[in-house]
């Protein structure tokens, strides 16, 4: 259910006035092509989450600020995940290597850890690097990060315990969301997408934006 | 070209094929069970990797994995797709089980010396009935 706090409904007021008065002639959102998309469309379409984090480098990265004008792949997981993150990471990967820079300076493919205890800025940047060193890698306290699966309907995170207290592993969703410029995810991605599925939808998603 | 020859041609190009078709998996059988289906990824870290395989038992009563090891690693278990750690991988008569990417996996954890592309894994099952086999299992690149 959608609710608006009375705080919010002003903020958003106000926005909207904004925006009004900046288009002299507003332009009517360009409603979503789905025609030739591997990815299931979702409806309605989920909204960039509000989500400010840290960097492998140390910055702080406004989630929307950071991302604006993007295409942008979102995805949730940790880097002792053996199985679903690292096969997304590298199809993904792959796909973007297939593709020319005309299309991949138009993506950004952010990662964030649900593990933040194991992943040190470190970890993640090398774990990133494997795949592909233009991979962006968030990491934050687990308040913001499960308020980021809040705003994106993705459940929680559930922690496994393992053999001891270092080798736990963390169930998580296996989706990997993707934003087009109107920063708003319209397709996900389900585990088991190829890699040519990868590549084809990036083009169109990049060139319907 | 002798019939012989023929098929020593055909046979050729048949095994051939079958290099071709995919990258490469394991295959191995103990008592009423077969393996196929097997291979590892290459661990990212030394931390964790992940292996697969396909448990088909052709008998007439349900088998158990009791135990699971890799001389590689220093813990093997196995998980469902929620990464939750399964105690019991039972093999139903006539039945199978398939690990795959995305679904049931054997999760190794610290590797002593990860195993790399054309390396091969070693998995050591021990069953309740069929008795214990290890399995050498290609390795492949994640994403292949």
């Amino acid at each position: 259910m959608l609710q608006v706090r009375p705080d919010r409904l002003v903020r958003l007021t106000v926005t909207l006035a904004l925006a009004l008065g900046v288009a002299c002639t507003p332009a009517a959102p360009k409603p979503f092509n789905p025609d030739g998309l591997s990815g299931p469309q979702i409806l309605p379409p989920l909204p960039k989450p509000e989500l400010v984090l840290t960097a492998t480098d140390g910055r702080q990265f406004d989630l929307k600020k950071e991302t604006e004008g993007y295409v942008t792949l979102l995805f949730f997981g940790y880097t002792n995940c053996p199985d679903v993150c690292p096969v997304h990471m590298a199809n993904i990967a792959g796909a973007m290597k297939r593709l020319g820079p005309e299309i991949t300076n138009k993506i950004k493919v952010v990662f964030v850890t649900v593990d933040p205890a194991r992943d040190t800025p470190e970890v993640l940047r090398a774990w990133l690097d494997h795949f592909d060193q233009r991979f962006i890698g968030l990491r934050g306290d687990s308040a913001s990060v499960a308020s980021a699966f809040t705003q994106l309907r993705l459940g929680q995170t559930v922690h496994e315990p393992g053999v001891d207290t270092t080798r736990y592993t963390v169930g998580h969703a296996a989706i990997v969301l993707a934003f087009t410029t109107d920063n708003l995810a319209h397709v996900v991605y389900p585990f088991g997408i190829r890699q040519a599925d990868w590549s084809k939808d990036l083009t169109l998603l990049v060139e319907r934006s | 070209m002798t019939p012989l020859n023929r098929a020593a041609l055909a046979a050729l190009l048949l095994f051939a094929g079958c290099r071709k078709a995919g990258p490469p998996a394991a295959t191995a059988s103990v008592g009423d069970l077969t393996i196929d289906r097997g291979f590892a990824f290459e661990p990212i870290t030394a931390a964790s990797g992940a292996a697969y395989f396909r448990i088909r038992n052709n008998g007439t009563i349900p088998d158990t994995v009791l135990e699971v090891s890799s001389s590689a690693a220093q813990s093997a278990s196995f998980h469902g797709s929620s990464m939750a750690h399964l105690d019991v991988v039972e093999i139903p008569a006539g039945g199978e089980v398939e690990l795959k990417p995305g679904a049931t996996h054997l999760m190794l954890t610290n590797f002593s010396a990860p195993p790399k592309v054309g390396d091969s894994l070693s998995v050591t099952l021990k069953f309740a009935r069929a008795g214990s086999m290890t399995l050498q299992l290609p390795v492949r690149r994640y994403g292949q």
